[in-house]
């Protein structure tokens, strides 16, 4: 038959790549090896409440050790900030713009639970931006 | 030889006209413009010492600037105060290095600045407040405002200029002085590149190795649009397809046609799946398809037309809402395919498609086409392989007949004629910018789709210009529906609108239906009518003139739309490069680069649209006087007409002249 | 008679168009047919998919016709009365076909028959050009 007509071999490879393009869907599941796998950073994404606040609102840690929060502002400018008295000093980030990222370090000495939240007026619901962490 | 000869000629003295309409203006009304400021600035100097600053104050809220547009005398000392009454906001002017944060419920000053430049500056927020974060802008006035009046009046010299031109030295055959007819047969003349390119397009892999890229990044766009930041410019599929793609479409048709369709992935899974082949031909010629008929009554621009219509009555959510964005798709892969498995046959290209509506309307003006070398061989060849395909390729699946083909409309450049022909008849012509508007113009007769289209193109660049660019926050406000959330998936609730919010969509869409479908159609024709009655003719029904008139407006509205294409390159060009780092959003870093956004020579944008305009305004001119030669084969009517048709393009001119100067 | 094919013409565009491009000297019996089994079986495959005929059989003269080019080792034909009359002779050759094989002619007695009446051509018309020499 006429050469030029289809190859079977190529239609196979070519289907085989257009398959491999659905897998972008997957690339989201790289997201733990992009950000790094550090036991001790913890990365939170923070978005306005009306779309979910805080990503993670529950998280726990052990008492005495070194934890890096690492702040990953979606939307709009947010921060950090965990004011307790049992901490030796207020922890705050500062604001943190869309698309940039804040880390500040803390070390829990006593177990119990605390309370972190927004401290740039974000929307309406602002004050309801928190997250619960738990030190073991 | 002597034809070659003649090209060049003529291609030197095109390259130097445009180059002098692009340049000329942009230097001399800088020129004129500084020397004035200087000018001024030197009286201020002696009369205003130590002057005090003049305060302003300026509040910022979500997506506004209050006021939004503001006057200031050139060289005055100003210190702005800018008060955010919500959110984070920033501060930023356009030719003045200034970056300030407004944090919540504060006020900052800036300055005192001092305005040297007269004309008209951005000030635009600098510090993502949403998802309208980069519609945020306002206008600062720099008075008095020579460059305004500069441009005005170079607009005014260049239609007056091109009028003289037309009246003494216009002819059938040339378009501002070059020889229009003067083609290049590009695969045979053009050394190297000519035989390699033929090379290339004859493969049958080339089709799917320029769609399979695409493919990739459609799949992300589906990926970052439903599950990505729902915040728009941090986002791969607002950021790459609604910057950078929507900007080089607009190249793209001047210099490659509808070079798009060959590698759009829209339509493709569909043709695949019809073929039963990705690449090859299939031996026994059955389609996986219904085979239908497509409706002879669909076959036109009208959808087409309207449903770029109404993708820009959605535009302030598709532009900055990537779930919306990745909803637009998925419905347009799925009617691509779907009808593809109906007919089969790019009739979704043809007639439904958004994109390839406006990209196939203003391809015309492109320096490019796919064309038969002789018209005699094809009717001498009863063969037909174009048509019918042949063992070497598919027979045209955009239901043209390309050896007699003579626009570019349609023409989706898949290139299979070129594999088809046995007797090497069809090639790549390199050409002038709307070698055959007039005659397509005059042979289209009775048919408006396009007509329409280009209405609705002319009008929507302008449109978009204020939505995009403009102070008045009313109207984006109108076309946002209210809502200042962003929205993936999971929070494409908060886009629920609210009765308010529908209400004033309602306003958006009925004011730019109405300008688009009505008023300015309107008032073409009102002008066709004056420039028929001014030209002295019975024979020719105004509806005939304003049908042929209309297609100048595909060359005038492609330079705005480039023009429109820079801004949006030069303003917002850090996040379609950081979307290909970030496509997520969620703060990777893949490739190692993140930039801060800032705009590239943003006070300048002004002076490079202007050419671009004034260029419009120049063919449009021309090509009507070229229509009117056709209509009534005489020069003096020929002109009246064209005189009368001025004065409505000009007008329209100096209207987007306004917006940006 | 039923299902009796005409390769008169074919024959004399071969030999235009097909022998006397091959570089070869001596041409053997299955190139010299080759072109037309493959038109056949591309006929009988187009039947068996329920192909219809009107549309088939002219696309049948393009399939000869790119056929012939590649037998010949040419990309395009330069030459318009060769691509109309491949063309033509294509398609009425393939409405015989056609015909015949809907009839129930079998497969292979068709292109038994065309490789036979065709080779008989071939040598009768190089005998006739030998003995003009
Ligand atoms: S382009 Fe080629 S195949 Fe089509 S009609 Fe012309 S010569 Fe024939
Ligand atoms: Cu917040
Ligand atoms: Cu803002």
């Amino acid at each position: 038959m006429v050469k030029t007509s289809s190859k079977l071999r190529w239609e196979v490879i070519a289907g085989v790549l257009v398959l491999l393009t659905l897998a972008m869907f997957l690339v989201p599941r790289l997201d733990g090896m992009v950000m790094g796998n550090d036991t001790n950073t913890i990365l939170i994404r923070a978005s306005i409440k009306e779309a979910g606040g805080f990503d993670k609102r529950s998280i726990e840690v052990n008492a005495g050790e070194k934890i890096t929060f690492d702040i990953y502002s979606m939307d709009m400018t947010h921060s950090f900030i965990i004011n307790d008295d049992r901490l030796e000093s207020d922890v705050d980030t500062g604001p943190i713009h869309t698309g940039e990222h804040g880390t500040v370090e803390v070390v829990f000495d006593e177990p119990g639970e605390y309370i972190f939240r927004c401290g740039v007026y974000c929307s309406d619901l602002h004050g309801a931006m928190t997250g619960k962490i738990t030190v073991l | 030889m002597a034809k070659i000869n003649k090209f060049r000629r003529g291609n030197i003295i095109f390259i130097l006209i445009i180059l002098m309409l692009l340049l000329a203006p942009l230097g001399i009304s800088y020129f004129i413009i500084s020397g004035q400021a200087q000018k001024v600035l030197r009286a201020f100097e002696l009369s205003d010492e130590d002057g005090e600053a003049r305060v302003i104050e300026i509040t910022a809220s979500q997506f506004q600037f209050n006021p939004n547009v503001i006057h200031v005398d050139l060289g005055e000392k100003i210190i702005f105060r800018v008060t955010s009454t919500d959110v984070m906001h920033g501060f930023y002017i356009d030719g003045k290095d200034v970056f300030a944060e407004v944090p919540p419920g504060e006020t900052v000053e800036i300055g005192p600045l001092q305005f040297n430049q007269p004309g008209k500056f951005k000030i635009r927020c600098a510090i993502t407040c949403g998802p309208l974060h980069p519609f945020m802008i306002a206008d600062l006035i720099v008075e008095p405002d020579y460059t305004l009046f500069v441009f005005v009046a170079l607009t005014v010299l260049t239609a007056i200029t091109v009028l003289l031109y037309v009246k003494t030295k216009g002819r059938e055959d040339r378009i501002l002085g070059i020889n229009r007819k003067v083609k290049i047969d590009v695969l045979k003349r053009v050394r190297i590149i000519g035989p390699l390119l033929k090379r290339v397009l004859q493969w049958r892999g080339i089709h799917f190795v320029l769609i399979l890229p695409n493919l990739l990044f459609f799949m992300l766009i589906f990926a970052t649009g439903f599950f990505g930041n729902p915040t728009g410019n941090k986002n791969f599929s607002i950021a790459v397809v609604w910057i950078l793609w929507f900007a080089l479409i607009e190249f793209m048709i001047i210099f490659a046609s509808r070079t798009w369709c060959t590698m759009c992935p829209l339509p493709a899974v569909g043709e695949w799946i019809a073929r039963r082949r990705f690449i090859g031909v299939h031996n026994v010629r059955k389609w996986f398809s219904l085979n239908k008929k497509w409706p002879k009554s669909l076959d036109n621009m009208w959808i087409g037309a309207l449903s770029f219509l109404v993708m820009s009555l959605m535009i302030l959510w598709l532009v900055t809402r990537p779930v919306v964005s990745a909803i637009l798709f998925l419905i347009l892969i799925v009617m691509g395919t779907v009808l593809y498995l109906i007919v089969p046959a790019r009739h979704f290209c043809r007639s439904i498609c958004p994109a390839g509506a406006y990209i196939g309307y203003h391809s015309n003006e492109s320096i490019f086409e796919v064309r038969s070398r002789s018209k005699a061989i094809c009717d001498a060849h009863p063969g037909k392989e174009c048509i019918r395909g042949s063992p070497k390729g598919y027979g045209c699946p955009w239901k043209l007949y390309p050896g007699g083909n003579q626009e570019n409309t349609y023409c989706g450049q898949c290139y299979e004629c070129l594999k088809n022909c046995p007797l090497d008849n069809m090639t790549i012509k390199a050409r002038m910018i709307g070698e055959d508007l007039p005659e397509k113009a005059i042979r289209t007769k009775n048919n408006y789709d396009e007509s329409w289209m280009g209405f609705i193109r002319f009008s929507l660049v302008i449109f978009y210009t204020l939505a995009f660019f403009g102070p008045y926050w009313f109207l984006k406000d109108w076309g946002n529906m209210g809502n200042a959330y962003g929205a993936n998936l999971a929070s494409i609730n908060l886009l629920t609108p609210t009765m308010g919010g529908f209400q004033k969509w309602l306003n958006w869409a009925l004011l730019v239906s109405f300008v688009a479908l009505i008023a300015f159609p309107a008032i073409f024709y009102g002008f066709s009518w004056l420039a028929r009655k001014a030209a002295k003719v019975k024979d020719i029904p105004t509806k005939d003139m304003f049908g042929a008139y209309s297609y100048v407006l595909a060359p005038f509205g492609l330079t705005l739309w480039i023009g429109f294409a820079i801004t949006l390159i030069l303003v917002n060009w850090a996040y379609p490069v950081n979307a290909f780092s970030d496509p997520f959003g969620w703060g990777w870093n893949l490739f190692g680069f993140k930039f801060d956004w800032y705009p590239i020579f943003p006070h300048l944008i002004p002076f490079i649209q202007l050419p671009l305009i004034l260029l419009g305004l120049a063919l449009a001119i021309n090509f009507t006087y070229i229509i009117s030669l056709k209509f009534f084969n005489g020069r003096k009517p020929a002109f009246r007409s064209t005189a009368v048709m001025t004065v409505l393009y000009t007008g329209s001119a100096l209207l987007f002249v306004y917006l940006i100067g | 008679m039923k299902g009796n094919i005409s390769i008169l013409n074919i024959s004399g565009a071969f030999e235009k168009y097909y022998w006397s491009e091959i570089d070869e000297k001596v041409i053997s019996k299955h190139v010299v047919s080759e072109p037309l089994i493959d038109l056949i079986d591309h006929i009988d495959k187009a039947i068996n998919a329920g192909l219809e005929k009107r549309g088939e059989c002219a696309y049948s003269g393009s399939v000869l016709l790119s056929l012939v080019l590649e037998g010949t080792g040419r990309k395009y034909s330069y030459n318009i009365d060769e691509t109309n009359d491949l063309y033509k002779e294509g398609k009425a050759l393939a409405g015989d076909v056609w015909d015949a094989l809907v009839d129930g002619l079998s497969l292979v007695r068709i292109k038994k028959q065309v490789i036979g009446s065709l080779w008989n051509d071939y040598l009768r018309r190089n005998q006739k050009k030998r003995s003009g020499e």
